[in-house]
């Protein structure tokens, strides 16, 4: 997709996590799927939830809830993978996100997200690109390059906590 | 849509160097080859014309100038002096460097573009003038007048090609008398008319003194989109004699109707209105020139296009995912009892057989299509070293992936480097020691199981691999008293920071060295060893995998994965109960009589227990023979790798993962690496 996409596509996909709800631009999300048989890797961090087939390709799959820090639960049939088109390097991966459960597509201008409070450097808010208000809920949004780019695990509660403080 | 354009002449012309590299090449063995000469004309003529289209000037003065030398000698039908091979080969490099962007510009590029042009005008001041009366064997000596009939019939879409017939003509006009007739037989009416398409032919009439030859040239960038045909009237000046009522009557007959034959029946005409008065060329002679024509148009149609590599990529993900639903079919097919679905699904299975192994194919490129690039290598460097080398290759339709054989070529070209610098010695240390004169270097390639293997194999010094071994402990890369075995020792040199070169010359021995290679291979799962007798000469050996491939496995599960074993390792699978496991010393398994170091991969994975009824497969690496405890033996399976991507690059003991029938992903084991990684964290119980 060109970069004038990206500017005007102003829609946003929330999902759950825990109990937060976080939200992404649509141009990074290429499909929402059920969650089919995982092959597992042996010797991978257990964030890394294995591999599924995406349609001829093999699409890695990042158990959301293990790379921000939560804690694991049993999948439920409201949990799906979110298919992102990420850039990693000057180059598109795309990666397959476990989370709860998807919410709904929501318009906002890019202009209305709250930028996250500078907190004197204590946690690193450089996963969360802002907050916004959608109808009484607060969202999240994230940076999905960043996040996936890193091959750590991110501890999000803490962020969250940073930007809500 | 220019940048569209620029970017296919760029292309094409690194396409058309690397033909004439390799016909230079071919010419400096055999300068007489009149056949080479011809061939390096035509490429360089193509390049002169797209180069000044473009606006590449610089590179089209340069190649015209070189054009004039080979043009004289192609009709003077002389031997390529090597001056002027030596200064072709230099031109093409210069013009590869003219055709990246950035460095046109610089006073450098500027200074060496000077001295080959001043060099190519001084060496064609020294060469003969052309004598056109020889270019034509057919006609006789003597520079005379002949009238030409010609057939010139543009295919529709020339016009789209961006030529246009009329500057052809008009051209041609340049030549002498001449006189048009076109066909307007094939036009449409007014709105069906596509002004993009060129519906006219001609029969051109030109009386002129040039040769065959030049006639031709003019139509030399449409030779591929046009019927033509050239037929001599007679000599002299016919069109002169002809009387204007008799053009009148066949402009007429013309405007109507154009093609091969009748072409053939006016020139037939023409020539008995003219017989009486000029002698008309013998028959035979005009049907050998067009039988030789015929059979040279007959090689050029050997087509191929160029196809982005992405394409190919996609063409690949959709083959093997019709593969996998072709799989799923079928198994439906068999549990549905309907005789007819099970015909439809094997039909199915044979033509998505055929599709996938066309598919592969067409991602395969010979490792020969880089062997001009070694050739040149190899003869510049002897050249420079002042070596006597001889430079063979064997097996060069072997066939990689088009990805590989890309980064492989840097590789290769490190190896000869190395090898011509440091292996060979010079001619007189080679009579000294008995040997031939000429070092030899040998490139091999071969395919060996789901590997493709290259060796490079010299004639010259050998390593030795004590001297390996001191420097190894001299540049602290190993403690003195390490026990090396002797291929150990030798491959120390793979190792970053290592270079034997006792001075640093331009050819090697920069510091970077043979390590990079071993990085680079390593990079396509591929592995590097090296053999050598001192004295002898040394080999150095690549085996790489086929990375798009069809990897022949046998299937197993381990709790609920799917792993896929490459058969090429498989030796034997056994049954294998807890008790077996009881009662073992030093993980070894007692198999038909014979001690086997196991492993338990279920516990490796971190995947649970084993299965009570369990089996061992018993896989041999070349260098280790051990067995693999799985849970389940599920059967043969063609897998087709899929790289795992960017996310599971540290898990490097799998080659990747193969869709199955039912949508799940099974592993591909690299067993070779598998061992490296179990013995890795492993301690020796004593």
């Amino acid at each position: 997709m060109s970069k004038v996409a990206e500017q005007t596509i102003n829609s946003f996909l929330s999902f759950k996590l825990d109990r937060e709800t976080f939200g992404v631009n649509v141009n990074k999300v290429i499909e929402i799927l059920e969650v089919p048989h995982i092959t597992k890797i042996p010797k991978s961090p257990a964030f890394m939830r294995g591999v599924i087939n995406l349609r001829g390709t093999v699409l890695p799959v990042v158990d959301a809830r293990l790379k921000f820090g939560l804690k694991e639960i049993a999948d439920s049939v409201n949990t799906c993978i979110i298919v992102f088109n990420i850039q990693v390097a000057k180059e598109q991966v795309m990666v397959g996100a476990l989370v709860d459960a998807v919410q709904e597509v929501f318009d906002m201008d890019e202009s209305q997200l709250m930028p996250p409070p500078s907190i004197g450097g204590k946690f690193r808010t450089d996963f969360i690109r802002g907050m916004a208000r959608n109808e009484d809920d607060f969202v999240m949004m994230l940076d999905v390059d960043k996040i996936f780019a890193s091959e750590e695990i991110i501890n999000l509660q803490q962020e969250v906590e940073a930007v809500k403080a | 849509m220019i940048e569209h354009l620029k970017q296919k002449y760029l292309e094409e012309a690194h396409d058309l160097l690397l033909e004439l590299e390799k016909t230079l090449l071919l010419l400096e063995e055999n300068p007489a080859d009149s056949e080479g000469v011809e061939v390096a004309f035509r490429v360089m003529h193509t390049l002169k014309g797209s180069s000044g289209m473009f606006g590449y000037q610089q590179v089209s003065e340069l190649v015209h100038l070189l054009e004039n030398g080979y043009d004289t000698i192609r009709t003077n039908k002389q031997a390529v002096p090597l001056s002027l091979l030596e200064l072709s080969l230099e031109s093409v490099d210069h013009i590869r460097l003219l055709l990246t962007e950035d460095t046109t510009n610089t006073p450098a590029t500027e200074g060496a573009h000077r001295l080959l042009l001043k060099r190519a005008a001084e060496l064609l001041y020294e060469m003969p003038a052309p004598e056109d009366e020889r270019a034509m064997p057919a006609a006789p000596a003597g520079k005379s007048l002949r009238t030409w009939a010609i057939f010139f019939a543009p295919q529709q879409d020339m016009l789209k090609n961006g030529s246009n017939p009329l500057y052809l003509l008009e051209e041609l006009a340049g030549f002498g008398g001449f006189r048009s007739f076109s066909c307007t037989g094939q036009l449409p009416p007014l709105t069906e008319l596509d002004v993009q398409q060129c519906y006219l032919s001609w029969m051109l009439l030109l009386a002129t003194e040039a040769p065959e030859g030049d006639i031709r040239d003019v139509f030399m960038f449409v030779e591929e989109l046009c019927q033509l045909q050239l037929e001599p009237l007679g000599e002299g000046d016919l069109l002169a004699d002809l009387k204007e009522e008799q053009l009148t009557a066949l402009a007429d007959k013309i405007a109507l109707a154009l093609d091969k034959e009748s072409f053939a029946a006016y020139v037939r005409e023409l020539k008995t209105t003219t017989a009486q008065v000029k002698p008309v060329v013998s028959p035979e002679t005009a049907q050998e020139t067009t039988a030789q024509l015929a059979s040279g148009v007959k090689e050029k149609s050997v087509t191929s296009i160029r196809v982005a590599s992405d394409k190919l990529d996609d063409l690949m993900n959709l083959v093997s995912e019709l593969v996998a639903n072709q799989e799923r079919l079928s198994l439906l097919a068999e549990l549905s009892m309907m005789p007819e679905l099970a015909g439809v699904a094997e039909e199915i299975e044979k033509i998505t057989r055929q599709l996938r192994d066309k598919t592969f194919d067409i991602c395969l490129v010979p490792i020969g299509s880089l062997l001009t690039r070694f050739k040149r290598l190899v003869r510049d460097l002897s050249q420079e070293l002042g070596k006597n080398i001889a430079f063979e290759a064997e097996g060069m339709d072997t066939e990689l992936d088009k990805n590989v054989i890309d980064s492989l070529s840097d590789c290769l070209v490190h190896i000869l480097r190395n090898c011509i610098d440091h292996g060979l010695e010079a001619e007189a240390e080679r009579i000294a020691k008995g040997k031939n004169p000429q070092g030899t270097i040998l490139l091999k390639a071969f395919n060996s199981g789901t590997n493709v293997v290259i060796e490079i194999k010299d004639d010259g010094r050998g390593i030795s691999s004590e001297k390996v071994r001191n420097k190894a402990v001299e540049k602290g890369l190993i403690r003195p008293d390490q026990v090396l075995t002797e291929k150990e020792s030798l491959e120390l040199i793979l190792m970053p920071g290592f270079s034997t070169a006792q001075s640093i010359t331009s050819v090697s021995g920069r510091g970077v060295g043979l390590d990079v290679v071993k990085k680079k291979i390593k990079e396509l799962r591929g592995e590097v060893s090296i053999a050598s007798k001192v004295g002898q000469g040394a080999t150095i050996t690549i085996a790489l995998p086929l990375t798009i491939s069809i990897i022949d496995g046998l299937l197993v599960r381990v709790a609920d994965t799917d792993y896929v074993l490459p058969l090429s390792f498989v030796e034997k699978s056994y049954s294998v109960t807890p008790a077996d496991l009881l009662n073992t010393k030093n993980n070894q398994l007692i198999l038909d009589g014979e001690p086997v170091i196991y492993f338990n991969l279920a516990e490796a994975f971190s995947a649970g227990s084993l299965s009570n009824n369990a089996f061992g497969v018993v896989i041999h690496t070349g260098t280790m023979r051990m067995a693999l405890l799985v849970d389940e033996i599920i059967g043969e399976y063609q897998a087709v790798l899929k790289p795992l991507g960017k996310f599971y690059q540290e898990q490097d003991f799998l080659s990747g993962g193969s869709l199955m029938g039912d949508g799940t992903v099974a592993l591909v084991l690299d067993p070779q690496k598998l061992i490296q990684e179990i013995t890795k964290n492993r301690t020796i119980d004593i």
